[in-house]
Formats: C-alpha cells, structure tokens, sequence
C-alpha cells in the first residue's frame, strides 16, 4: 500500500527518497529488534511487518532532505515510547507513527517544515514556507492559486516526501479497497467530515471548491486519513463505529489545522482521536449505540442462519 | 499488626517509599513533577520543601485533629500547608534569591499537594504518632526519590544541562521539557517498580493486592452494622453476589473462606499500613470505608479498579463486535 507514495516520491526525489526510506525502515526494525532482545521477548514479533511501516511512514511524513538522525530519532520514539511499552503491535493504544512524528515537530519544528523546493536541481534550495500546508495556515491565496489544480493533485509542490500526491494517495486508497474493504470506512468518515469542514469553513478567502481541493492536498491529510486513522490497533472493529472513529478523527484534526500553532497538526489530530477514542465509545455506549449494534450484529447473524439453512436444506 | 511488633521506620520505608510509593504507585502530587521538575536544582528544591510541609502536617493532623470532622480537616492541611511554605518561600526570598524563580507557583502548591491529603486522612488520623511520623518521613523520601531524577534526567536530555553545567549530550530533545515528557519519564519509572515490585515481591503487586481488597470488601460487607441491621437476610447476600460479579477474579460465592486466608495472610506483612487505630486489633476496611460518606476516594486501589473493570468491558465489547 505504502507503495504507490513511495513510487511517486521517487519520481520527485530520486535517489534521496530511496534514502530517506531506507534509513526509517532500517532503524525501527533495528530498534525494535534491541528492544525485543533486551527484554528476551521473541523477535518473531517483528514478522508483523509493522516496524518497517512505522519507519516507512516516518520517512514518508518527513521532507526528502530531513537528515538521517531527525528519521532516526523519530523512528526510535515511536517503537521505544509508543509501541514497545504496550506489547504487540494491535495493543498500542496510540500509533506509533503518529506519536514519532509528533514528538519530531515538537522537537524540531525547524527540521521537520523545512522543505526542498521541488523544481531545484539537487534539492539544496529551501523555500521557506512554500508547502500548501503552510500557505493555507498563512491564507496566502495568489500563491496557492499559482500553483495550480494539476500540481496540486499530483503532488508537483514542496512538502513532505510522500504526502504531497493526493494521486498516488488515493491508488493505495483503491489498494485498500480491494485488500482490505472494511478498513475503508475509516478513510470515508475521515474524509467526509473533513472535506465537509473545508466547505463549510474555508479559510482566508478561499473559494470553496479551492478550499476543498487545498485542504485535503495540503499537509499530511491525506496520508494520515488512508494510513493511521484506518490502523488496525486503534480503530474499532464494527463497520458503522469505524464510520464515526473516522470521523470523530477528522474533527479533531481539521481543528488542529484550523486552530493550530504548527503548519501540519494533523499527527496531534490522530493522537488526540486515539486518545478521546475510549470516551466518545462510552458515550455512544450512554446514548444506546452498542446496543443497537447488537442488535444490529444479532439480526444479521440470524439472517445468515437463515439462508445457511436454506442452503442446507436444499441439496437435501 | 495483631503480633506485637512494633512499627519499625524499615516498615515504613519499605511501606511507603517503595511499594506505595506516592508518586509512581499511587499517582499523587504528580502536578509539580510534570510541569516544574525539569532541572535538578528546582526538584531537589521541590523535595527539600515537601519534607518539612508533610511531616509537620501528617503529625498535626496525628496528634490533633482527630476528633475535628472531616470536611474542616482537609481545609486545616491546607493551611498547615501553606504556612510552611509561606515561610520556605520568605527564607527563600531572602537568603538564596535566585533560586525561587524557576520554580514558580509550583512550590506554593505543594502546599496543596495531594499526597498530603491522602496520607493524612488515610493514615494520619487513624494511627498513632510513631506509625504517622515514619509514614510521613518515609513517603516524602519516596517523593524525593521520584522527583530528583526525573529532574536530572530532563534536565540532562532537554537541555543538557546537570545542575546548571554544560555536558556535551550531541542531541538534545527540548520536548521532554514540556509537561508531556514529564509523563512520559514518570510513565518509565513507574513501569520500572511495577516490574521490579512484581518480580521481587509478587505479594505485594497492584493486581493482587486489588484482589485481596475486593474480597476484603465483601466479607467486610457482611460484617458491617448496615447491612446486619435490617435483619432481611437475603437482601446483603444479593450484594455480595453483584460485587463478586463485577469483580471477574473473585471467586465464586462459596468458597468465601478461602480469599479470608489470603487477606489475613498479607495482613502480617504489608498491609499494616492501613491498620486502623481504633480496631480490633483486626485488618479490616470497614473501619476505613466507615467514615467514607461522600464515597469519591475509596481506597489506593478504587480509581484503578474502575479503569480495569471499564477497560475489561471495553474489550470484551470490541471483542462481540470484531469479525462479524
């Protein structure tokens, strides 16, 4: 899935975003696998292959240029502080990705906004405050309008290494479709309530339809909407509650990008979900919603039995 | 306990410091940590000034306030509280200028601090002078402990700094200044003691002690007047029933001899430090739920109970959901 931004980053990047990605992957795993050594847990853990996202998605969340301690650092964090103390993978109670990212822009907010201009030769031009993300916080509307449509969507600007192609974004959007269908209904409540909030509430003075198309390029939206609001230890597992995780993540997320102090709050966003998850659950839960799930589930299963049966009883 | 020995300050140390340490095992007085402790000098600060503000209290409330009721003893600690560290914050002011300012508002607050009203309303005021005076000294050793370190180390990996001198950390990582570091340290030291509790004293770990203070609860439940008084003898073994029921662990209604032994057993050891006063000379919780009217803090154990039994509920429920 992490292929397609991968692809399109290489396009862009060349050998520097072979790089970059090299080094996440290669030093969550090595993290990891001291850490698993150290406390003698068995390195199979690390088959789950969910290391090398981590690292892969640090680097992709990171400008092309980032140097190789800002990766690592980001990818040590996120196994050591946010995966490693929890258990397996699926028990993390926050993405780890996420939580790596965070604590980089924290840390070094320099570093991490700090993006190459795209069109430069050997990507050693920085253009300060030229990513999307950073001109939507601006309102800096002839810039954007600059850019254009065609570049916008196909991740043509400055930014982050794999977060830029709303294009190759939404191929692995379709991958997940296929591969994993349920998980899809994360990626629509979290896209429709933000494209929603974009319509609703542009900022500056946006058009909607622009304010729309920027606000779900811009950043890592995307990125974060198709690879950690659909993660499988976080999100519930019902397809209607997916719906509202995603959703309730959107909302968090577009008011960090609204309200926020960095350019990007969008990891902050998925963080804070993760957290407020357990409360907006038990509220639902209040309001009669896992019962009426239940039930939901009950009918359904019965509805089975059903045709089950009728399958049966036919041949006979 | 019942066996004559007398309380010992190694009790206490063991007690309090250690396996009810104030900040890591009962998550008290965590606002001054998180926030101001993150240079050494301003937690050794912060440690010098809550040992004359805890002990003096803890034996206040020990040798006076005993028969004042609740809702004006807690009022009094404060203001114990904040006449001691009116007074550290004078001296302060006039001897050593210079060092007050990094801490702020939050050496005032200590007197406010939590772990002091916990400790004296839980202990102090029901024991004698000997057991509230180590408890005190040993639980603010416990706080010095925690608070010391966690000072140093931010200090060291945010601003690489150790008492003010320069040491040549390559990288620093400022965010482990900011109050959610602080957690996160706090966080690591006490998963720490907690594997070092349940390695070392597998007696005394959170998840056993739980169980021996709901079975606890239970028999001491038959036994309170309440419950006795109305002479409907049905209706307390209905409660008993829920309270077993909630709790996944205990076991069944039966075999309600067995967890009895166990609670007597860890009485001899540990749990001395929630002997009453006043009982018969006998570990029981009814004697501290007793006086519990609003019922808000029950016990060390009561919050984490909840969140197990709410986290528990939750998995479960995402478990009938997952996969269908």
């Amino acid at each position: 899935m992490l292929a397609a931004p991968a692809i399109v980053s290489w396009y862009y990047y060349g050998g520097l975003a072979f790089k970059a990605i090299l080094t996440g992957v290669i030093s969550a795993v090595a993290v990891e696998a001291a850490a698993l050594l150290i406390m003698k847990r068995k390195l199979s853990c690390l088959s789950d292959m969910h290391a090398v996202f981590t690292g892969f998605a640090i680097a992709m969340l990171l400008p092309a240029t980032a140097p190789v301690w800002l990766i690592g650092a980001g990818a040590a964090f996120a196994i050591l502080v946010a995966k490693i103390p929890f258990g397996p993978a699926h028990k993390a109670p926050f993405v780890p990705a996420a939580a790596g990212m965070a604590f980089l822009t924290v840390c070094f907010p320099g570093e991490v906004f700090k993006y190459p201009a795209i069109d430069s030769a050997s990507f050693d031009v920085f253009d300060a405050g030229s990513s999307l993300a950073a001109q939507l916080s601006a309102g800096g509307i002839q810039h954007v309008n600059s850019v254009g449509m065609m570049s916008m969507i196909s991740g043509n600007v400055s930014g982050a290494l794999g977060t830029c192609c709303a294009v190759a974004l939404l191929g692995s959007c379709a991958l997940l479709a296929v591969g994993k269908p349920k998980r899809l209904f994360n990626v629509l409540g979290f896209l429709t309530v933000c494209s929603l909030l974009a319509v609703i509430f542009p900022r500056g003075s946006f058009s909607r339809p622009v304010s729309l198309l920027t606000e779900l390029c811009a950043g890592s939206l995307l990125f974060s909407g198709i690879f950690f609001v659909t993660d499988p230890g976080t999100s519930p597992k019902h397809p209607l509650t997916r719906f509202i995780y995603g959703a309730f993540a959107g909302i968090i997320c577009m008011i960090l990008r609204y309200f926020g102090t960095f350019e990007d709050g969008t990891c902050f966003g998925i963080l804070l979900a993760n957290a407020f998850w357990p409360i907006a659950d038990s509220a639902l839960r209040k309001v009669g919603y896992h019962k009426f799930i239940e039930k939901s589930m009950a009918k359904r299963a019965e509805k089975r039995k059903q045709k089950a049966a009728l399958k049966g009883g036919e041949p006979a | 306990m019942s066996s004559g020995r007398k309380y010992s300050f190694s009790d206490a140390l063991f007690s309090s410091t250690f396996i009810h340490n104030p900040v890591l095992i009962q998550a008290a007085g965590l606002c001054a940590i998180v926030a101001v402790a993150t240079t050494l000098k301003t937690a050794v600060l912060l440690a010098a000034a809550f040992f004359p503000v805890l002990i003096i209290t803890q034996v206040f409330a020990c040798l006076a306030l005993k028969r004042v009721p609740r809702w004006i003893r807690v009022a009094i600690y404060l203001l114990i509280g904040t006449a001691i560290i009116a007074g550290i914050i004078y001296a302060i002011d006039t001897f050593v200028p210079e060092i007050s300012l990094g801490a702020g508002i939050y050496l005032a607050l200590t007197a406010a601090n939590s772990i002091i009203a916990l400790h004296c309303e839980k202990l102090a005021v029901k024991t004698d002078l000997r057991h509230a005076f180590f408890d005190s000294v040993a639980t603010a050793l416990g706080y010095a402990a925690v608070i010391i370190p966690v000072g140093a180390l931010r200090e060291m990996i945010g601003s690489s700094t150790i008492w003010g001198a320069d040491i040549k950390v390559p990288i620093t990582y400022p965010a482990i200044l900011m109050p959610f570091g602080g957690f996160l340290v706090l966080a690591f030291f006490a998963a720490a003691l907690k594997a070092l509790i349940n390695k070392r004293f597998p007696e005394h770990s959170a998840e056993t002690e739980m169980k021996i203070k709901k079975t606890s609860v239970i028999i001491s439940k038959k036994n309170l007047p309440e419950n006795a008084a109305p002479a409907k003898e049905p209706e307390p073994e209905v409660e008993n029933e829920s309270v077993e029921e909630e709790s996944p662990e205990a076991p069944a209604p039966e075999e309600t001899a067995e967890p009895e032994e166990t609670a007597e057993e860890t009485e001899k050891d540990d749990l001395t430090h929630f002997e009453p006063l006043d009982g018969e000379g006998k570990f029981d919780l009814s004697q501290i739920f007793a006086d519990d009217d609003d019922g808000e803090d029950k016990d060390y154990g009561s919050a984490f109970n909840r969140l197990f039994d709410e986290a528990k509920d939750f998995d479960s429920d995402e478990k009938k959901e997952g996969d269908k």
